[in-house]
């Protein structure tokens, strides 16, 4: 028997913690600055670069072929924003957002567990609602820096035929800027929204990539849906905010967009909604990495 | 079960409730992980041993609340895993798995755990130090983890569990790839932890290492305790089993002989040396004291006496067998 005291003496002074919201604003701080740096350093993050990268290798395309007389592409700037239009909702909202979130976002806690990492999470002081919201913060914050710099970065590329004086009054007194604006919050509430979803499919699913196409098909499909279904899908929330909307086709199913106010609401309540829920699977959530 | 009730002498007096299993299932679909399980540890050191399979890791990921038990109430120093808000400031918890973020040093790897705990950086960043050091990678402190070898790797997630000075210590397969030296500084922190009161449930199927560092002694297998307490407590439970004695002396055929006149050993076998014997019992007191009889009347140059087989070793393969275990 070597158990020589029977109340534990501190072999160090522990500093004080903070309590209560503090301490929570401190743990998410940590949690998004940690889960940032490994998002950004690791196997990943060159993925996630050429898909933020690609739409403005496509501007790039554009901006330097020249039609057979030597003429720009884009003979006007109302051309230049519908091809734009165009490219920011095939490409760019339903391509390259949507499979950076996929990417992003389902590995926030699947990721976690395929490098044998996440115990370190969960053996820590952090109540689950805490580290849903820290780890959605980090996938958000990435997912904007990335996405809203390729929307900012290509769209600007619709001016160089144009020349900077046309492009600055654009900006600042004409439509650009409100439609530079638009996209970019259409952007930002796509991450959102996207970003709930597909965490909650990282923690649901062993391999989220199969739900993460239904999804997919499910918003592909949107502009066929009854109008009560197109409600239960992201693109119907973004499609109304988008600055030139693009012509469904003659098989649409027509139905009013919900106005912008709905739409932010909207985007915000499935969030809301769905790390509500995360935070209860979490705290379910069993790890076993390898058998006794 | 076998138990030896508070072994330590400590766990029902001190006012700590430690680890506390009652009644504790856990199923994976229709696999057994382990079957009712109770089971209180208080300060000191535990070890758990078994062999692969038994369900020590489940019992391990239990008490770190990795997983959820199917049945029975588990709770550490009265708080359920349910609530790792708080479990986690007294519980730390020394995986045998890691992984290391690309490029990051050991110190950092230890400071994210403790800033995630919700200390400063500065504060995370001195508590990082104090346990790195605590663990002898001082020096290798600024390199990155995951360039370290196999010991280096286990104390830095050792100093990553320490670091927040927990009152409970789970440690899954803690001296693995450890170099004897490693493994004789890391021995003597669990020592002195113990010392200052900790918890500190140990896993290992390194089984003389067991004997050397453990105040009580859990035997796994096929998912039952099928044995716990100090190690000496357990052996006398094993009645199927007489109790082996070794005896080193001058003659000592003459006294083997005339040990068997007198008593009735299970069993008296002559070393190779001819310096001594080995005999088996029931009656292991008697026998003593029969022995210290003989020695004074015959004069014999007694060098040494002893209970052969009140050791982990012995007494996992009494209980267990000689499966899985080095």
């Amino acid at each position: 028997m070597s158990v020589a005291e029977t109340e534990q003496t501190p072999s160090k002074a522990m500093p004080q913690l903070p309590s209560g919201v503090q301490l929570w604003r401190r743990q998410t701080q940590a949690l998004v600055m940690i889960s940032l740096r490994k998002a950004l350093t690791g196997r990943r993050s060159l993925a996630y670069y050429a898909v933020a990268a690609a739409p403005v290798l496509i501007m790039l395309v554009l901006v330097v072929i020249k039609r057979p007389g030597g003429e720009p592409l884009f003979s006007t700037l109302g051309d230049a924003r519908r091809a734009y239009a165009m490219i920011f909702q095939t490409v760019m909202l339903r391509g390259l957002i949507f499979f950076g979130c996929v990417g992003i976002f389902t590995t926030l806690f699947r990721g976690e567990v395929l490098e044998r990492s996440l115990h370190y999470l969960l053996l820590s002081p952090l109540r689950r609602d805490v580290m849903v919201v820290g780890k959605y913060l980090a996938g958000l914050s990435l997912a904007i820096f990335l996405f809203c710099s390729s929307v900012m970065l290509s769209y600007l590329l619709i001016y160089p035929s144009f020349g900077i004086s046309r492009a600055l009054e654009d900006l600042t007194s004409g439509p650009g800027g409100g439609q530079l604006f638009a996209y970019l919050s259409v952007t930002v509430l796509a991450c959102l929204g996207y970003g709930a979803v597909f965490l909650i499919l990282g923690l649901l699913f062993k391999n989220p990539i199969v739900p993460a196409g239904a999804v997919l098909g499910w918003e592909s499909l949107n502009f066929l849906l009854p109008p009560a279904l197109k409600k239960i899908s992201v693109i119907h929330y973004l499609k109304g905010m988008v600055p030139l909307p693009m012509s469904e086709g003659p098989f649409a199913v027509v139905a009013e967009p919900p106005s912008v106010w709905l739409s932010v609401a909207g985007l915000l309540v499935l969030t809301v909604a769905v790390l509500a829920l995360a935070s209860f699977m979490l705290r379910r959530f069993e790890i076993r990495y390898g058998d006794d | 079960m076998m138990g030896v009730n508070d072994p330590t002498g400590l766990g029902e007096n001190s006012g700590h409730t430690g680890i506390r299993l009652e009644n504790v299932s856990k199923f994976y679909g229709e696999v057994l992980g382990i079957n009712q399980v109770n089971l209180e540890i208080g300060p000191g050191i535990t070890s758990l041993v078994g062999p692969n399979g038994s369900g020590k890791t489940t019992l391990m990921n239990l008490v770190s609340g990795l997983i959820a038990p199917t049945e029975g109430r588990l709770t550490i120093l009265d708080v359920e895993p349910t609530h790792p808000e708080s479990m986690f400031r007294q519980v730390g918890y020394c995986t045998q798995f890691d992984s290391f973020p690309r490029g990051v040093t050991g110190r950092v790897f230890v400071r994210d755990t403790l800033r995630i705990h919700g200390y400063s950086l500065k504060d995370a960043d001195d508590l990082a130090m104090a346990a790195i050091e605590q663990v002898g990678l001082t020096k290798a402190a600024d390199r990155k983890a995951d360039g370290y070898s196999k010991g280096m790797r286990q104390r830095i997630r050792l100093a990553q569990a320490l670091a927040h000075n927990p009152r409970v210590l789970v440690l899954d397969e803690p001296l693995n790839g450890l170099d004897p030296m490693a493994r004789a500084e890391v021995i003597a922190i669990f020592r002195e932890k113990a010392d200052q009161g900790m918890h500190l449930l140990i896993s290992s199927h390194i089984l003389h290492e067991v004997d050397m560092l453990s105040d009580r002694v859990v035997f796994i297998s096929n998912g039952y305790i099928v044995a716990e307490g100090q190690i000496e407590g357990v052996r006398n439970e094993v009645t199927e089993q007489p109790l082996q004695i070794y005896v080193r002396c001058d003659r000592p055929a003459e006294l083997a002989a005339q040990i068997l006149q007198r008593s009735e050993p299970t069993e008296i076998q002559m070393h190779d040396d001819g310096g001594g014997f080995h005999l088996r019992t029931r009656r292991a007191n008697e026998l003593y004291d029969l022995i210290t009889e003989l020695v004074v009347e015959g004069g014999y140059r007694l060098e040494g006496i002893g209970p052969a087989d009140e050791n982990v070793q012995a007494v996992y393969q009494y209980l267990v067998g000689d499966e899985g275990v080095a």
